[in-house]
């Protein structure tokens, strides 16, 4: 038995009740409480209680240390002595640490003051940076430093940016760019234009110089993303 | 107290030393083991309740010692207890008790904690049947239904109102009920200090009485 296990024998400074419940209220005092008790039906009403607690406790305690106290006495006796579990207050204290993932807790434990506002401000940061190029990089392009969207198909190097009349017939502009084999692949913008492509410089020469184009679009704004600059016809 | 003396109710009883030993080696020894400290155990929280749970684990490890293998010769029994393994145990069960009670006595009154007008084990046997009976029954603690009734609804309002207190709290003031001291409690519970032990268990022991008193009825 080591020293540990065994109750300490000092009440001075315990709950007077509790201190002449486990029996470590010094001989005066405890005359004077058991003066008081008598007296007192609160008070015995109380001690009754925890006297009841402690019984119960006992019997928690005398079931868990049951195989520990058998094997103490088969010892004694001579007897194979079966492996135990330490007592009940050994295992109230939890086991030594010693895996990384224990250190680590601990050493989270010890600094979280420090860790989590950092943590929270990297996320933050990250969080940021995400949105940034979230907003530039998804379905977006670059063409000489003009950001359009795209509407699933490539960029040409054959490309207008169209305004519509306004009271243009949408089945009526989408045959005609369909006769010279062109596509929306953007659009419309902020300024309602819509981004048409071709697939060579033969058809857009050709829609560009169509009469039809005059009808149905308010202003065409060629594009030279391979290398020349917007013309306004 | 170191020698003994069990005295037997008839004439012809004598030693049994090889009669201990079978029975110490017998499959029935653990079971008998586990209830007869069990009963030691209860009786002495019924007549000693202050006693350190290690001074009576102590005390029942010394009579073992005692009866089995330091002094076998000195119990004794009847050709009757012989005869029949119940009567047989319920002897050895007896001169374990007494001889366990003897040693708490005497630890008891050397760490100052026994009162002067405490009974021998004979006498109270003799005072009080309940001990008897509890003897007698192997265990089984046999009071008055009416004393049954109110432990019984005690222990159940005890046992629903201890399972309401935190883990940490549970186990700091069963360590306190247990008789350790705050220094202690506070290094097996990984407690930061002395004074987080008592409030612990100060507002443990408020909360436990309160729920019993509510759960039985009685205005707080």
């Amino acid at each position: 038995m080591t020293d540990v296990q065994r109750p300490d024998r000092n009440a001075a400074g315990d709950d007077e009740i509790l201190a002449y419940v486990t029996g470590q209220l010094p001989g005066e005092q405890r005359a004077a409480f058991e003066a008081r008790l008598a007296q007192d039906v609160r008070l015995r009403d109380e001690v009754e209680i925890l006297v009841a607690a402690a019984d119960i406790v006992t019997e928690q305690r005398v079931q868990s240390t049951a195989d520990a106290s058998y094997a103490r006495a088969a010892a004694t006796l001579g007897l194979p002595v079966p492996s135990v579990t330490p007592d009940e207050p050994r295992r109230l204290a939890p086991p030594p640490r010693s895996t990384w993932l224990a250190r680590l807790t601990d050493w989270w434990n010890s600094h979280a003051g420090l860790v989590q506002p950092a943590l929270v401000a990297l996320l933050l940061v990250q969080s940021g940076v995400i949105v940034h190029y979230m907003t530039q990089a998804d379905d977006s392009r670059a063409i000489d430093g003009e950001v359009i969207q795209l509407r699933g198909s490539a960029m040409s190097c054959n490309g207008v940016w169209l305004s519509p009349q306004p009271d243009v017939d949408l089945h009526a502009l989408m045959s005609w760019v369909l006769q010279y084999g062109g596509s929306i692949v953007s659009g419309p913008d902020t300024r309602g234009r819509l981004r048409i492509d071709f697939p060579d410089q033969t058809s857009y020469q050709g829609f560009v110089q169509d009469s039809v184009a005059r009808k149905l679009a308010g202003q065409i704004e060629q594009v030279a993303p391979c290398g020349g600059h917007d013309a306004r016809q | 107290m170191t020698a003994e003396q069990n005295v037997p109710d008839e004439e012809n009883a004598r030693p049994a030393p090889e009669a201990l030993k079978r029975f110490s080696h017998s499959a029935r020894f653990p079971l008998f083991h586990e209830l007869a400290r069990r009963t030691f155990y209860k009786a002495v929280r019924k007549s000693r309740y202050w006693s350190r749970f290690e001074d009576v684990e102590d005390a029942w490890q010394h009579a073992i010692s005692d009866a089995f293998v330091q002094k076998p010769h000195t119990f004794q029994c009847t050709p009757a207890m012989l005869a029949d393994p119940m009567l047989f145990e319920l002897a050895v069960l007896k001169y374990l008790n007494k001889v366990a009670f003897n040693k708490l006595n005497d630890t008891l009154t050397t760490t100052g904690k026994g009162f002067k007008n405490s009974p021998s084990f004979d006498a109270m046997l003799a005072d009080n049947p309940d001990f008897d009976r509890l003897y007698h029954a192997h265990a089984l603690y046999a009071p008055s239904t009416e004393s049954i009734v109110e432990k019984s609804n005690l222990h159940k309002a005890l046992n629903e109102c201890l399972s309401k207190l935190t883990v940490l709290m549970r186990d700091t003031f069963n360590l306190k009920l247990a008789g350790y001291s705050d220094d202690t409690i506070k290094d097996l519970t990984q407690a930061r200090t002395e004074a987080a032990v008592r409030r612990r268990v100060s507002e443990a022991k408020a909360d436990l009485v309160k729920c019993v008193r509510m759960k039985s009825g009685e205005a707080v």
